[in-house]
This record gives structure tokens, C-alpha cells and sequence, in this order.
């Protein structure tokens, strides 16, 4: 399973946003009405999942869902 | 007729506090290099006092509290030392002692924490992370086991914890200092740790006049006039709702957000014109 399919499944189950709207243009925020707190929470799910060591303060920059992916594979 | 009254004795420091000599361009900048001087000190004082802390107490969190009582009371001196030599002008209004919870400030200027600092005997305070740049704010950061806002996630974990244990944090929402004019934009993480924990919140609403010690202007353009603070203790939100964490954390910030804004917006207009100088 990819980043980007964990992400939707996180998404969609825990945040109830509509998987279809999940691209990796979508913004975080204005798309997908995910604030800085709940990008905490992913992240946390993202570092269980992937087992790499993800610091919450790397989401500084972070804005759209292919950022957050691009987080998690450079990491 | 034996002894003198004390208004008598005392008449002369009248004359100092009652007819302040004007001072010139270059008294006020002796005077606030002086106000600098003394900061340092101040920080080496109580950077000083934090072995004395682990002589007195065994007990980590005693000795925290013991140093903290320290930091409150230096910069209340620190405070006084402004004021006497005529540099600041800061008023408190509403009521101080504040039960243990979840203060928040917006940030104009950058000595609001120290003033907020010297009002309460058991503060810790969340740092902004690029102080810790500084060797001697790290220590002290350290030995007072204030809140570093570098990593989000440990901030609202290590806030939590710190309201947990009946601690009164300081937080700005802003995060940074507001430049002079802007409306401060509330970021969530001051509401996130309220909800988490259900502290009574205390809004303390900070009015700074001029813009001297604010991001736009530098530390060596000295104004030609006391510095003049009004720090508002407003009345305590002790019903922050918990269910429905994002819904309320939003509703929260925003909330504060209005709030601050209206405070802020009404005080400006209700100010004299603004003086030339500062």
C-alpha cells in the first residue's frame, strides 16, 4: 500500500472527507478542511505506518496532500 | 515638636516623581541602553540562582517552582527599574492573581511575557524556538521547564502535561509578535491545549503604544518618551467546551480571535491621537 492510498484511508475514515476529493493538488485546508492540528494526528498515523521518524515540525511547510506524501518519501 | 512627618522626610522624592525633568534625546537613549544593561543582569541573576534552587530543594518540581518565584520577583525589580528611571509606563487593570489555567496574550511587543511574568509567582511560558539560539535563554528555558513552540507536537504534549499538573501556561496565539496596526491571526494550538485539558482560559488582552520594541522598528532607534503598556485582565472562560475536539478548537480560536480584535480595534479608537515621536 502506497502513502497516498494510507492517506485516503486515514482520511476518509477518521476525517470524513470524501475519498474522491483526495488528489495530491488537494489543498489541506481549503479543500480538505484538515487544520494544522489534525496534520499532527496524520502525521502521527503516517510514522506508525511507514515506521520512519516524521517530525511534526517538517509540516511547517506543508500545504497539500502531495506535500505531506513527499514528506513521508524523503524522510 | 519631635521628628519630622515621613511626608517631610520624604518630600524630596516627591519632587523627583512629581516634577520629572524633561529628558532629551540622549537621556532616553542612556536610559534604554541602560534598561538592555540591566535585562542581562537580570537574566544572569536568575541563570545564577538556578544551583542555588537545586540546594534547597531535592525535589525536581519544588525547585521549579522555587525558581520560577525567583524569575517573577526579578522581573518585577526589572520592572520596577524601568519605571523609575521613567523609561516604561505599565498599567494593570482586573484582577491578577489568576487561578491555574491557560493564559493567553497577544504579543505587540517583545517584553509582554516579562511583564506577564512578574504578575504571577508560577508561570511557565511557551518559548518561541528561535530563542533557544541563545545560550543563556535555552538554560533558563531549560531550569524553568518552559515550553519550547519549535516541534507543535511536543508543545501540546508537554502543554498538556503542564496544565495537567495545575500549572498556569502563557501562550500568544499569534505565535510571533503582531507588527504595530495588524489584527493578530490566532493559530489553533493555544485552543487545542484548553480543550485537551478544560483549564479555565484567561484572556489578557496587552495594548502597547508606538511601535518601539515591535518587528518594525530596530532596538537602537530609541523613542524620545516613556514606553506605555496597558495589560487587560479580562474575565476568565471557564466553560471551553471538550466534546467534539476540532469543532471546538476552531470555535474557540475564533472566538478569542473576535475577541481580541474587538479589545484591540475599541482601545485604538478610544486613545488620544497618536503623539509624533513613538
Amino acid at each position: 500500500m502506497t502513502v497516498l492510498q494510507h492517506l485516503r484511508d486515514v482520511l476518509a475514515a477518521e476525517f470524513e472527507v470524501d475519498p474522491q476529493s483526495i488528489t495530491p493538488e488537494a489543498h489541506l485546508l481549503d479543500d480538505l478542511d484538515i487544520d494544522s492540528i489534525d496534520a499532527i494526528d496524520i502525521l502521527a498515523r503516517l510514522r506508525e505506518f511507514t515506521g520512519k521518524e516524521l517530525p511534526a515540525e517538517a509540516l511547517k511547510n506543508v500545504r497539500t496532500v502531495g506535500e505531506v506524501v513527499a514528506l513521508v518519501d524523503s524522510a | 515638636m519631635t521628628g519630622k512627618t515621613t511626608d517631610q522626610r520624604w518630600g524630596f522624592l516627591a519632587l523627583i516623581s512629581s516634577a520629572p525633568p524633561r529628558l532629551g534625546r540622549l537621556g532616553y537613549a542612556v536610559g534604554y541602553t541602560s534598561a538592555y544593561g540591566i535585562f542581562v543582569l537580570c537574566c544572569l541573576a536568575i541563570a545564577a540562582a538556578a544551583p542555588v534552587a537545586g540546594m534547597i530543594h531535592r525535589d525536581r518540581r519544588r525547585r521549579i517552582i522555587w525558581l520560577r518565584g525567583v524569575a517573577s520577583r526579578v522581573a518585577r525589580i526589572y520592572l520596577g527599574y524601568c519605571r523609575l528611571i521613567r523609561m516604561v509606563k505599565v498599567e494593570f487593570i482586573g484582577e491578577r492573581k489568576l487561578p491555574p489555567g491557560l493564559i493567553v496574550a497577544n504579543h505587540p511587543s517583545l517584553v509582554d511575557a516579562l511583564w506577564l511574568i512578574s504578575t504571577q509567582p508560577n508561570i511557565c511560558c511557551v518559548l518561541k524556538g528561535d530563542l533557544e539560539r541563545f545560550g543563556l535563554f535555552r538554560y533558563l528555558a531549560a531550569q524553568l521547564d518552559y515550553v519550547s513552540n519549535q516541534d507543535p507536537e511536543r508543545l501540546l504534549a508537554e502543554g498538556c502535561e503542564r496544565l495537567r499538573q495545575g500549572e498556569t501556561l502563557l501562550v500568544f496565539p499569534e505565535a510571533t509578535r503582531t507588527p504595530p496596526g495588524e489584527l493578530p491571526t490566532f493559530r489553533l494550538g493555544a485552543a487545542e491545549l484548553a480543550v485537551r485539558t478544560a483549564v479555565p482560559v484567561h484572556p489578557v488582552v496587552v495594548h502597547k503604544a508606538g511601535s518601539y520594541l515591535s518587528k518594525a522598528r530596530p532596538w537602537y532607534a530609541f523613542p524620545n518618551q516613556p514606553l506605555r503598556w496597558q495589560i487587560v485582565f479580562t474575565d476568565t472562560l471557564t466553560e471551553v467546551r471538550t466534546d467534539a475536539p476540532r469543532h471546538a478548537r476552531r470555535q474557540l480560536t475564533a472566538g478569542l480571535q473576535k475577541f481580541f480584535h474587538q479589545q484591540i480595534t475599541s482601545y485604538q479608537v478610544a486613545q488620544r491621537p497618536p503623539r509624533t515621536e513613538t
